[in-house]
């Protein structure tokens, strides 16, 4: 689903559909609303005309059904926020605007969006300090021509998202996209735990894990923005769905949101650090890769993000903050190590087995989880031949992205990397000045044998490890 | 042809940054280059610039390190006078932009070729002129370049009335950053359309329009283009007579000879 979400300044009000508008009603539709006993929805819909919504009355009692379930599910979705302590839309009446839509009730309009959209939620006007607007929703009459597999579905879609806007809206009129459709794409799945719109949403923030979560992509409706809701159900899934309510009220007034959703997680008596790194495995087990540890209890629906590099891992790249790099390794057997260009300590990494070794099954609770304080080179510990992933992030808030070289592998392997630091630190397998001829090798048995360069990094690796006081040796060396 | 509207345009400029070089330090002669005036031009720069929002063109632009539009079309057809170039910056098609490069084209006096390198490399390379990705056209400088490629927008002035190279042209750069590295929009309206030199060359009354504004283009080396963009959808007419986009959206063609 693809809304619009208009946030300008509006003068007295909003032009309503029934006045004019880029969707809106023609003059020769037959106008018609419908009030629910419960007053706080009104339905404003055309019986005859260009749109006209479809007119099946099965309980024949005068309303067409596709309007009555509207209503119904605006008034679901309406308890189902109010169950958990968010804020109720406004209405035109409740920011001192009268009845612009006939009644007090909040007014949805069902017109023809022609496939240009499904649903929009406009402003009527705004007031206080901070900003809260009182507003209507509309939403397509009959979806025809759309992907949804049936009417009622695309309403129990759309309704509940554009209704959510409206909650939004009653805290801040001043969200970006990535907070405003991520948390209307949440929820979604709040009123359908399977909704396959927020799984493809979802999907589309997984094509591009490696861009921050507040940072979206340029252009007028970008996907990644509403697939953000994966973060926000992430969030509320390790907490409580009243963690969004706490969002949206820190969110008021922020002069910076990213911060205000750190200080909402340490508020919790969590850190930002923490959750990005559960919600960076977490996505990692999904689809076929599901399974094999604690994920999201829809993981098999969701699309496995793709690595940056797969075979042997030897990647220069940018890690931006709140955003994750995967990369698969195929790993040969034997000792496995790791280096980084340089050290980066704002940089955290996990290395993660596969359930059976291979390049699409489960992945299994992290071996390793560490952060780049340590250039390395250093072992991960004797592994079993397979596929590994391995996920490196910047969990935390930043201005910039963090470059950085990396290299995982074999001993042989993470050799070959960095040649420029390589030939720097000896690569004709000359030691060092000051530095001891490797007097033993940690590596492996049956594992490839060192080259003279190697022999070098694994003394580093080796004396290095000999005065840490916590080796970071893998759980499962 | 619809009316453009000149206020937007004007606007579009104003926000722009306008070219001042490094002194030209080399100089070349014009026979050099196959182009059609003999007069003497000025390198504009000779060394790279380097950018200052590099972390967040990357981000805000999507651009790639591991990506080259290396099958995109660019060619051309001699017109008169004048090269037609095409350049296919369909990126995988509306909404799939993000996931694929900018295709990178460089003026020559043989026409127009297409530049084989990454989005990010192209941010440390004085290589290309102009860069190509659904609506958007960069040049190579000022926020989008570290060379120092810049335009004038004439939209008073049609193509063929444009004849030679006016005295004080102010040549501007592609504009899009604040100075805290914040993205500026240009005044279309459109979210995501970055504030760039050659904006004027659409309009959106709902669609893609060309506005057949012509530029002057001034290359890193002093030569100056002259350039109008013809084409975006491959049934332009239909955006610009009806208001309705037809057929394939980001195949650009563009129409450009050397003046200087």
């Amino acid at each position: 689903m693809f809304s619009v979400l208009w946030l300008t300044a509006v003068p007295a009000h909003a032009v309503r559909p029934t006045e004019g508008g880029l969707f809106s009603f023609d003059a020769s539709d037959t106008i018609a609303t419908y009030d629910p006993a419960d007053p706080r929805i009104r339905v404003t819909f055309s019986s005859d005309g260009p749109n006209q919504v479809p007119d099946v009355d099965l309980d024949e009692d005068g309303v067409p059904d596709y309007v009555q379930i509207a209503a119904e599910v605006a008034l679901e979705a309406l308890d189902l926020y109010e169950s958990y302590g968010f804020r109720a839309p406004l209405s035109e009446a409740d920011v001192g605007l009268g009845p612009l839509g006939g009644s007090p009730a909040l007014d949805l309009y069902l017109v023809d969006f022609d496939r240009q959209a499904d649903g929009h939620y406009d402003v009527d006007t705004c007031t206080g300090d901070p900003l809260v607007c009182g507003g209507y929703l509309t939403v397509e009459n009959d979806f025809a021509g759309y992907a949804y597999s049936t009417r009622e579905e695309g309403l129990r879609v759309v309704v509940p998202h554009e209704l959510f806007h409206g909650v939004q809206l009653a805290y801040s009129g001043e969200l970006p996209v990535w907070a405003a459709e991520g948390t209307a794409v949440w929820a979604e799945r709040l009123y359908d735990p399977v909704s396959w719109d927020f799984m493809r949403f979802a999907n589309a923030y997984l094509e591009e894990p490696t861009r921050s979560v507040d940072n979206p992509p340029i252009g007028a409706v970008p996907s990644f923005a509403y697939g953000t809701g994966l973060w926000y159900d992430f969030l509320s899934l390790r907490h409580d769905p009243t963690v969004i309510d706490d969002l949206l009220g820190a969110w008021a007034g922020s002069p910076d949101l990213t911060q205000s959703m750190i200080d909402v997680i340490s508020a919790r008596g969590d850190t930002v650090e923490d959750a990005w790194t559960g919600f960076a495995t977490w996505n990692l087990a999904t689809g076929g890769q599901s399974g094999g540890l604690e994920g999201y209890p829809y993981a098999d629906l969701l699309t496995p993000p793709l690595p940056e590099q797969s075979g042997q891992i030897d990647d220069d790249n940018r890690f931006y903050p709140l955003a994750t790099t995967y990369y698969r390794l195929n790993h040969e057997g034997g000792e496995l190590w790791f280096a980084l260009e340089e050290p980066q300590p704002d940089l955290t990494f996990a290395v993660l087995p596969t359930s059976d070794g291979g390049p699409d099954s489960p992945v299994l609770e992290p071996l390793t989880t560490f952060d780049g304080s340590d250039a390395g080179p250093f072992s991960l510990g004797d592994q079993p031949a397979g596929k590994y992933w391995i996920w490196g992030a910047q969990p935390r808030y930043g201005d910039n992205s963090i470059k950085v070289a990396l290299c995982a592998g074999t001993a042989a392997e993470v050799d070959g990397c960095f040649a420029t630091t390589g030939t720097e630190t000896g690569d004709t397998g000359a030691p060092l000045d000051g530095e001891d001829e490797p007097k033993g090798c940690g590596c492996a048995s049956g594992g490839p044998a060192p080259s003279g360069g190697l022999l070098l990094l694994l003394g580093l690796a080796v004396s290095r490890r000999t005065g840490r006081a916590a080796p970071r040796r893998t759980s499962a060396a | 042809m619809k009316a453009y509207a000149p206020v937007y345009h004007i606007l579009v400029l104003a926000g722009l940054g306008a070219c001042n070089g490094d002194g030209g330090k080399d100089t070349t002669d014009d026979t050099d280059t196959g182009a059609t005036a003999t007069t003497a031009v000025e390198a504009v720069c000779t060394e790279p610039t380097e950018l200052t929002c590099v972390d967040e063109i990357i981000s805000d632009l999507s651009l790639h390190d591991d990506l080259v539009a290396d099958s995109a079309e660019v060619s051309d057809r001699v017109a008169g006078d004048d090269f037609v170039t095409t350049i296919d910056a369909t990126a995988g098609g509306f909404g799939n932009e993000t996931a694929n490069p900018w295709v990178y084209v460089k003026f020559t006096p043989e026409g127009a070729q297409r530049v084989d390198i990454d989005d990010e490399t192209a941010l440390d390379s004085m290589e290309w002129h102009l860069a190509a990705r659904r609506f958007v056209l960069r040049l190579n400088g000022g926020s989008s370049g570290p060379s120092c490629v810049g335009a004038a927008a004439f939209i008073e002035q049609s193509y063929e009335d444009l004849t030679e190279v006016p005295d004080d042209v102010n040549y501007v750069y592609d504009d899009f950053y604040s100075g805290d590295c914040t993205l500026i929009n240009d005044a279309s309206g459109l979210d995501g359309s970055p504030q760039v030199a050659l904006g004027p060359w659409w309009d959106y009354p709902g669609c893609v329009e060309t506005t057949d504004v012509p530029f002057l283009v001034q290359l890193e080396d002093g030569h100056v283009i002259k350039l109008r963009v013809e084409q975006y959808y491959t049934e332009q007419d239909s955006c610009n007579n009806d208001g309705f986009p037809s057929g394939t959206s980001g195949m650009f063609k563009i129409r450009w000879t050397f003046l200087r």
